[in-house]
């Protein structure tokens, strides 16, 4: 056939193999190249373990949550291939140490990433290194994996020759004068609220764009909430009072603003602000009943279940309370918190601010579930099968045991499809869409950039991006 | 209880809480802990199965550490399933485990009952004649049977079973079913009061395009006898009447409309899987009917009575006011609402026919099953015996696939995997065992493979040598790479059949890892 098993297996012992992202296909595909035979692996991934991994990344046990993927994948590879030379990186592979050079040094790259910025950094660090690259992805019950080669003998397209959906974007005026769909809510809590009480005070470009998007109709409305001083807390401030005052402010007295704006509301309806004093009487109660378990809000209030949608008095507690318990528990946090959707603090705010921004301006409510599950998030990785495909996909290809090597064309569905078998069954939609209230579509207009952060310690996204409303 | 819903968060999104609890009550019995059935079993472990019991008789020996990953030098000489059935604990502490000692072969021949135990029972890396009797085992017990073979670089997957009822069949194009062209009397009454003439420019771009669509649709019909556009022409002079009706061009309800405009005459119907699923005789249900047929012919009843399927409910985004849309969602929400309670009550009525309470089937499961009225699909797969005993259809499909270009690799490798376990029966080897005979095991082969081929009356067509060649090369060995697909696949339709979501395989499946492509079989 060509190529003696002697050879092959000689071929296999001695690559350089180099594995970004030690998570769902991180994992399977660490464990495939250890049993198949490579000797030589380096795994990059800035992540670290959390409870929501364990359902499909083997690797880890429970006992690791909280320590990074990286070094735990390959203390667990170790275990099953002790003379393996694998080697950890928990770092950001943007990062300039694995730069051009960093990737000539291997044979293969092998991704097992989970979005597309890090993608294209790697695509064109292959590019420059000449290295090839297979790619892959999981989406519910749908994965590819493509190779791109980059060396002199095969050349096939690279990751970016095909483009790629671009994300879902919204004009900015909508979500903050005029939303009129429970994501612009989410977005308006998770992007704008969120960041302003507990993350970076900094103004987000959610705030520099308004002035490019305030015209027309929108006329001389000043920006809303745009004082970032508004929402520090103020010297002997309790943290009631501070939420009680934030309560009012983005609930009541800027929508009472709105309502002066006569033009936004000529075709649509009005407005209600909400009243605090009306919806919870007694703050200072509702924040100290119930068992304080500091992680939880709506489970303090006894609002246990996920899928029920909470009434407007219920989630206006929630507010006050999560921003309480945060200021109380986690006050260190405060200036430097980013949104984690594994945070169930952080999900129970912005559950209530959004369904509280909701009933403002007559907006289906949600469930804390479905705005977890569907708009504030992005459905990350399935169960473990589509991931031990990949990984097992991709090996056979990288071991190439035929000395065959074929252009597989990148079809995110066509993937190992025979008639009537898919790699999966349905798509799952990443996407908000049916049953909400659809929008005005505003044309085409320069929409605000979001900087999106990580949650690697002290790193963030260095460059602003188109903005993606990804639920993250 | 509050970790598990964290830890199954990114599954659940999938299958939902129902399909998650469906998971939790499984009980399943893996035959073989070659790297094939771990990989199986390890993924169901981590979705969350009850039990498992590992069986297999074999020990841990060298040649195990360089293919599977639960396997580690200290296990050398132990028994294999036990070691496989710690380490799947470990993956998962709240799934139960055990193992047994014993060749799968063993257990069907002198202990059948052993099986009777489990909800779902997945065959690794056995052979013909063992799989025929465990089939007939599970077919008497109604326990689904998966088969899963890794055999070099090419797998065999299959699923045994009854007919599997499948209500979540969740396709990829989702049907709206909007009716637009014959709305009901509440939506038609709704439409035709709309005056948009009357509207500002500005309102006027945010009508709706479902109103636009059934305003043109009523004044074709006025115009045309009542029929709707039926050619193409017809078709564009009604999208030409909406273009008319225009005040500027930048619409973008209009542009949806003229894009959506199919909706109008193309009315939703029965596909061909309901249609079998009506037609079945299934539906003349009895006391012991499962609920899917109760449910069954209590639509086929609502079809009789009204001609169609209860509505889906759902509409699409469109570019609208927040007020225009809502009253559209309710209206099509009320429909479907009282869709389901006309098919309650004749499910009332079947139930009691049947001496069963009338409350028997849950309104959450009558809401599903409604919903997904036009989604209905039973999955039946060809008893395994007529597979392999050979039969007029195996024969078309096999003569069918040999002469494709795409297929016909694949269908040689069907028939060269039956052949190797014919080879086994008879020389207590697979073919390449020793290197020293690769030739004549090839010839030998081969001749065993012409052999299957002419009794399935196929005629005309040879397995390629090369192949053959290749299946000798292969030496029956398990390759991880081949096992770790073979085995999210078999564990993937484990799952559509545990949680009844997703069509399951309805014919056996070859994948070829020289090729990276799959084959279904479909006899």
């Amino acid at each position: 056939m060509g190529v003696s098993k002697k050879e092959v297996a000689a071929t296999v012992k001695d690559a350089k193999v180099l594995a970004i992202g030690a998570g769902g296909i991180g994992c399977e595909l660490l464990k495939t190249l250890a049993v198949t035979g490579f000797q030589n692996v380096e795994v990059i991934d800035l992540d670290t373990i959390d409870i929501s991994n364990l359902n499909r990344q083997f690797l880890f046990r429970k006992k690791h949550v909280g320590m990074p993927k990286s070094t735990v994948a390959v203390e667990t590879v170790k275990k099953f291939r002790p003379d393996i030379n694998m080697i950890a990186h928990y770092g950001n592979v943007k990062d300039s140490d694995f730069g051009v050079d960093y990737f000539r040094n291997f044979d293969v790259v092998l991704n097992g990433l989970d979005n597309l910025d890090a993608r294209r950094h790697v695509n064109r660090l292959c590019l420059a290194a000449e290295v090839p690259l297979i790619e892959s992805g999981t989406a519910g019950y749908l994965g590819q994996v493509t190779p791109h080669l980059h060396t002199e003998e095969k050349k096939t397209e690279c990751f970016e020759c095909q483009p790629k959906a671009p994300p879902k974007t919204f004009p900015i005026c909508t979500i903050r004068n005029h939303p009129d769909r429970p994501i612009h809510c989410v977005v308006w809590a998770k992007e704008m609220l969120f960041p302003r009480l507990f993350g970076k005070a900094d103004v987000t470009d959610l705030d520099e764009a308004e002035a490019a998007a305030e015209e027309g109709e929108d006329g001389e409305l000043k920006p809303l909430a745009d004082d970032i001083s508004f929402f520090a807390r103020r010297e002997d401030e309790s943290s009631v009072a501070y939420a009680e005052r934030v309560f009012t402010r983005v609930f009541d007295t800027d929508i009472g603003r709105l309502l002066t704006m006569d033009a936004l509301w000529k075709t649509r309806a009005r407005p209600l602000p909400h009243s605090l004093a009306a919806l919870v009487p007694d703050t200072i109660t509702k924040c100290e009943a119930g068992a304080s378990t500091g992680t939880s809000a709506a489970a303090a209030l006894g609002l246990h279940d996920t899928h029920k949608v909470w009434s407007v008095a219920e989630s206006a507690a929630v507010f006050v309370r999560a921003i309480v318990t945060f200021l109380e528990t986690r006050g260190e946090e405060v200036g430097e918190a980013v949104f984690d959707k594994d945070d169930k603090l952080a999900v129970d705010f912005v559950t209530a601010a959004a369904n509280l921004r909701a009933a403002n301006f007559h907006i289906k409510e949600h469930s804390w579930f479905d705005i977890k599950v569907r708009h504030a998030t992005r459905c990350t990785k399935p169960a473990g099968w589509c991931e031990s495909v990949e990984g097992a996909g991709m090996e056979g290809r990288r071991a190439g045991m035929e000395g065959r090597r074929r252009q597989v064309a990148d079809v995110r569905r066509r993937r190992l499809r025979a008639p009537g078998w898919r790699v999966g069954g349905d798509t799952w939609q990443m996407s908000g869409g049916g049953g909400e209230a659809p929008g005005w579509r505003e044309p085409e207009r320069q929409v605000a950039d979001v900087r999106r952060r990580m949650r690697a310690p002290g790193w963030r996204a260095g460059e602003t991006e188109v903005a993606d409303v990804r639920r993250r | 209880m509050e970790d598990k819903s964290k830890r199954y968060d990114r599954q659940i999104r999938i299958w939902g809480e129902h399909g998650q609890t469906q998971l939790e009550n499984t009980q399943v019995c893996l035959l073989n802990c070659g790297p094939t059935g771990n990989e199986t079993l390890k993924n169901l472990v981590l979705g969350g199965i009850a039990s498992f019991t590992a069986v297999d008789a074999a020990t841990v020996e060298p040649a195990d550490l360089g293919t599977n990953f639960m396997l580690d030098a200290d296990n050398l000489g132990q028994t294999k399933a036990k070691c496989v059935c710690g380490h799947l604990k470990e993956l998962n502490e709240s799934v139960n485990g055990s193992f047994v000692d014993e060749k799968p072969e063993t257990l069907i021949e002198s202990n059948p009952s052993f099986f009777t135990s489990f909800t779902l029972i997945i065959a690794t890396q056995m052979g013909e004649a063992s799989l025929l009797k465990l089939d007939e085992l599970c077919r008497q017990s109604n326990i689904p049977l998966i088969i899963a073979r890794s055999y070099g670089l090419m797998g065999y997957l299959r699923v045994c079973s009854d007919e599997l009822c499948v209500v979540e069949t969740k396709p990829d194009n989702k049907v709206e079913d909007l009716r637009l062209g014959a709305p009901w009397p509440e939506l038609e009454k709704y439409v035709m009061e709309f005056d948009m003439n009357s509207l500002d420019d500005k309102t006027y771009k945010h009508v709706p395009w479902a109103i636009i669509l059934m305003q043109a649709a009523r004044k074709w019909k006025d115009e045309h006898g009542g029929n709707l556009p039926s050619s193409y022409k017809e078709r564009n002079e009604l999208k030409a009447q909406i273009r008319s009706i225009r005040r500027s061009l930048d619409e973008e309800n209009f542009d949806e409309a003229l894009s959506n405009a199919h909706w109008i005459w193309a009315l939703p119907t029965i596909g061909s899987e309901v249609r079998t699923v009506l037609e079945s005789p299934k539906t003349e249900v009895h006391s012991s009917s499962s609920d899917f047929w109760v449910l069954a012919a209590a639509l086929k009843n609502f079809y009789a009575a009204t001609g169609d399927m209860p509505l889906e409910g759902s509409v699409p985004d469109m570019t609208s006011t927040t007020e225009f849309y809502l009253e559209i969602q309710r209206l099509y929400r009320e429909k479907a609402d009282a869709d389901i309670a006309a098919v309650t009550v004749q499910l009332k009525e079947t139930l009691n026919e049947i001496g069963r309470p009338s409350d028997a089937i849950s309104p959450e499961d009558i809401k599903v099953f409604c919903k997904n009225a036009r989604n209905l699909q039973v999955v039946w797969n060809t008893k395994f015996s007529e597979e392999c005993e050979g039969s007029a259809a195996v024969g078309a499909e096999l003569t069918r696939l040999m002469g494709l270009e795409d297929s016909s690799a694949n269908a040689a490798l069907y028939v060269l995997l039956r052949a190797a376990d014919r080879f086994n029966a008879t020389h207590g080897r697979f073919p390449g065992f020793f290197d020293s005979e690769l030739d004549e095991d090839a010839s030998r082969l081969k001749a065993v493979a012409m052999q299957i081929l002419a009794d399935q009356g196929v005629a005309n067509v040879s397995v390629p040598d090369d192949l053959v060649a290749e299946m000798c090369r292969f030496g029956a060995a398990e390759l991880h790479c081949v096992a770790a697909i073979m085995g999210g696949a078999a564990a993937q339709e484990a799952i559509k059949i545990i949680t009844r979501q997703f069509v399951p395989l309805d014919s056996p499946l070859i994948f070829n890892a020289m090729s990276s492509n799959t084959t279904l079989i479909k006899i």
